[in-house]
């Protein structure tokens, strides 16, 4: 009799107590805790080079909170569809967040939606908040518009005509700020034409045409890749339009030096990607400090490209 | 009687399997990553840009190919050798299953390949070529890229043709000799030398006669290029023939410094690159470049990722790759005209 109670109370106390010590040094969870933060960096644009800052800022990031980063560039730049796919590769991949960089918020809504219920997603150019996404990174589209169609009213008489760059169709950050730029140009009196890209020519191969068939005054590119392309087709044009718009690569920069382009909206490119990563990593550990106010930009003509502040948008990483 | 087991003895090693289970189907369920460190001599160049966007498509078409996760880590050395050192040692301690060396300072490999020994950890170098002694140092430390020489001959190659064509059009003077200016990569780096040499030995073995009007570096830059270029316009007013220039970035200066100096591209001087990047294939096609060499961005990511996928399998990276002494893996250059440019868009 005694010998059974003792069974009865000895086996369980020893299963306990094996029971604490697996849970409590499980090697399955310590390698788990030791493998660092995965972040997957999904942009719009093909050619990396465009977003080269952002970039380096985003791998600062990395590299200051021990993240790895997994950057999927899509073959071809804009396509929801490709962007849709690899949202959900990442997401059945495990990655802890996605940072992406959405061509067309309707038609990625879905797939931004399923992916927040399993991962963390922030967007950059273009908020998601309402599919979803745990934080935003970027300028205030809207504002930005606004602020690049008011620099061009003074180049550009009542009812001179000025030319916008719908270079990423769809419902975007990048369209926001064309439909805003759009509102204050008609406001006062401009013609508003816009130019887009077809199912047939990119926007590189249409510009020309465009360009000739009917001169614009001025013309407005709301992203880099855009106002690189803008560049490159006035250049030998004769009277040559102004240009205006936002981005600030290398390209941009020698463009507005050398006088083709007039002036541009610059955000602190390095900053935007470095703060995206932060966010995410903020969300995924649930910190707080996730939600960024919108990013400041400033516009910045060839006169005023060389003082300090300026520099550090033009120029972020030094070498 | 004989006593029966009590059930009850039962009850806690069940709860026990219970509890502990799903914890160990979770982790056995986590696709392998392979990680792969990368260190770049510096982003900004054009072609290592390239390299590094081609490793990561490519990095990516493997892992749907062979269901893992290859997380590649790109640094900046920003033309540092002691900051690339320092990008090797972090990619060592987060555990690198493989490192990649673009390296600053091609007579600086011995540290990084010791580093990497000691954590026996594979190291491949590309298209910046170690000292032979020290890819000799250990058997896992491997070389990918293109012999310099054959792009200065290819490049010579592209001139020599013209000149021998119509000697008139390329003659600014008419004086019957090949006045030229050499745009040179950083000084003492192996391929700038290299192409340099062999791109004049070209045209010498050929009978033309050259006259250098001058030669400068520029690092392998553009806006360099084109500060060094605006000079030789003023100093050379109408008399240079053709710029040679050791890469295309350098290349695009010094059309940069043409077109705004109001040349328009009838009046620029024959001006030829190597790299075939993007945006010299783009001035080949616009007629402001008359020639560059391919050093092949995308094969060099092939065969890199050939041999990170031998190490993958742990078969013989001879067998993954064709290899050159156990060590070179070579690519050849090509030259690109506007004759064949389609095949290169």
């Amino acid at each position: 009799m005694k010998r059974k109670i003792l069974l009865q109370l000895v086996v369980p106390l020893l299963s306990l107590c094996v029971l604490f010590l697996l849970l409590a040094f499980d090697p399955g969870q310590a390698h788990a805790d030791e493998a660092p933060l995965e972040v997957s960096i999904l942009h719009r644009e093909s050619d990396s080079t465009l977003w080269s800052a952002a970039r380096q800022g985003m791998e600062q990031a990395a590299a200051d909170m021990g993240v790895e980063l997994r950057f999927l560039a899509p073959s071809v730049s804009n396509q929801a569809e490709e962007q849709e796919n690899l949202l959900s590769r990442e997401v059945a991949g495990g990655t802890d967040a996605i940072v992406l960089v959405p061509s067309d918020q309707s038609l990625l809504a879905e797939s931004v939606a399923a992916a927040s219920t399993q991962t963390v997603v922030i967007t950059m150019e273009t908020e998601m908040a309402d599919s979803g996404a745990a934080a935003f990174v970027g300028v205030d589209n809207a504002a930005l518009g606004e602020a690049l169609g008011q620099a061009v009213l003074n180049g550009v008489y009542v009812d001179g005509t000025v030319l916008l760059l719908n270079s990423v169709p769809g419902s975007n950050g990048i369209s926001a700020r064309l439909e805003a730029a759009a509102q204050v140009l008609e406001g006062a009196g401009r013609t508003v034409r816009i130019g887009s890209p077809s199912k047939a020519l990119g926007l590189s191969e249409a510009l020309p045409s465009i360009l000739a068939a009917d001169p614009p005054d001025a013309i407005i590119a709301f992203e880099a890749d855009a106002l690189e392309l803008a560049a490159a087709a006035i250049q030998g044009m004769n009277p040559r339009p102004l240009l205006y718009g936002m981005g600030a690569t290398d390209t941009i920069a020698a463009h507005l030096e050398q006088g083709i382009i007039t002036a541009i909206a610059a955000q602190n490119e390095f900053a935007a990607g470095y703060l995206a990563v932060d966010a995410a990593v903020r969300a995924v550990r649930r910190e707080a400090g996730q939600d960024t106010a919108p990013l400041a930009y400033t516009l910045v003509r060839k006169e005023t490209m060389y003082h300090p502040d300026h520099q550090k948008l033009l120029f972020p990483v030094t070498r | 009687m004989k006593q029966r087991f009590p059930l009850s003895y039962l009850l806690l090693p069940v709860l026990l399997l219970a509890l502990l289970l799903p914890a160990g189907c979770g982790r056995d369920a986590r696709i392998q990553t392979v990680r792969v460190g990368v260190a770049l001599y510096q982003q900004e160049d054009t072609f290592i840009s390239t390299v590094a966007q081609n490793l990561e498509l490519l990095a990516r078409e493997e892992e749907l190919a062979r269901t893992i996760k290859m997380n590649l880590t790109l640094a900046d050395g920003r033309g540092s050798q002691s900051t690339q050192n320092d990008q090797v040692d972090r990619f060592l301690a987060q555990g690198c299953d493989i490192i990649c060396v673009n390296i600053v300072d091609r007579t600086a490999a011995a540290v990084i390949i010791d580093k990497a020994q000691a954590a026996d950890v594979p190291v491949i170098f590309f298209n910046r070529e170690p000292v032979m002694e020290d890819l000799a140092r250990w058997e896992h430390a491997y070389y990918v890229g293109s012999k310099a020489e054959q792009a200065g001959r290819l490049q010579g190659g592209i001139v020599k043709n013209a000149w021998q064509a119509d000697a008139a059009a390329l003659d600014q003077n008419g004086d019957g000799v090949l006045q030229y200016v050499m745009l040179e990569g950083e000084p003492g780096h192996q391929d700038a030398l290299l192409r340099t040499e062999y791109s004049i030995q070209t045209l010498t073995q050929a009978g033309i006669p050259v006259e250098k009007l001058a030669n400068d570096t520029a690092n392998w830059q553009r806006g360099q290029a084109s500060l060094r270029m605006s000079q030789w316009l003023e100093e050379f007013h109408g008399q240079i023939d053709v710029v040679f220039a050791n890469n295309d970035d350098m290349a695009l200066g010094a059309i940069d410094a043409c077109l705004s100096a109001g040349m328009d591209t009838a009046s620029l001087p024959f001006i030829v690159g190597v790299d075939a990047t993007p945006p010299a294939l783009a001035a080949v096609a616009e007629g402001t470049l008359k020639g560059t060499v391919q050093n092949d961005a995308a094969g060099q990511a092939e065969k890199i990722l050939d041999l990170i996928g031998a190490f993958i399998d742990g078969t013989p990276v001879e067998d993954a790759v064709e290899l050159e002494d156990g060590k070179y893996a070579w690519l050849p250059y090509t030259t690109v005209t506007a004759d064949n440019l389609d095949a290169f868009l």
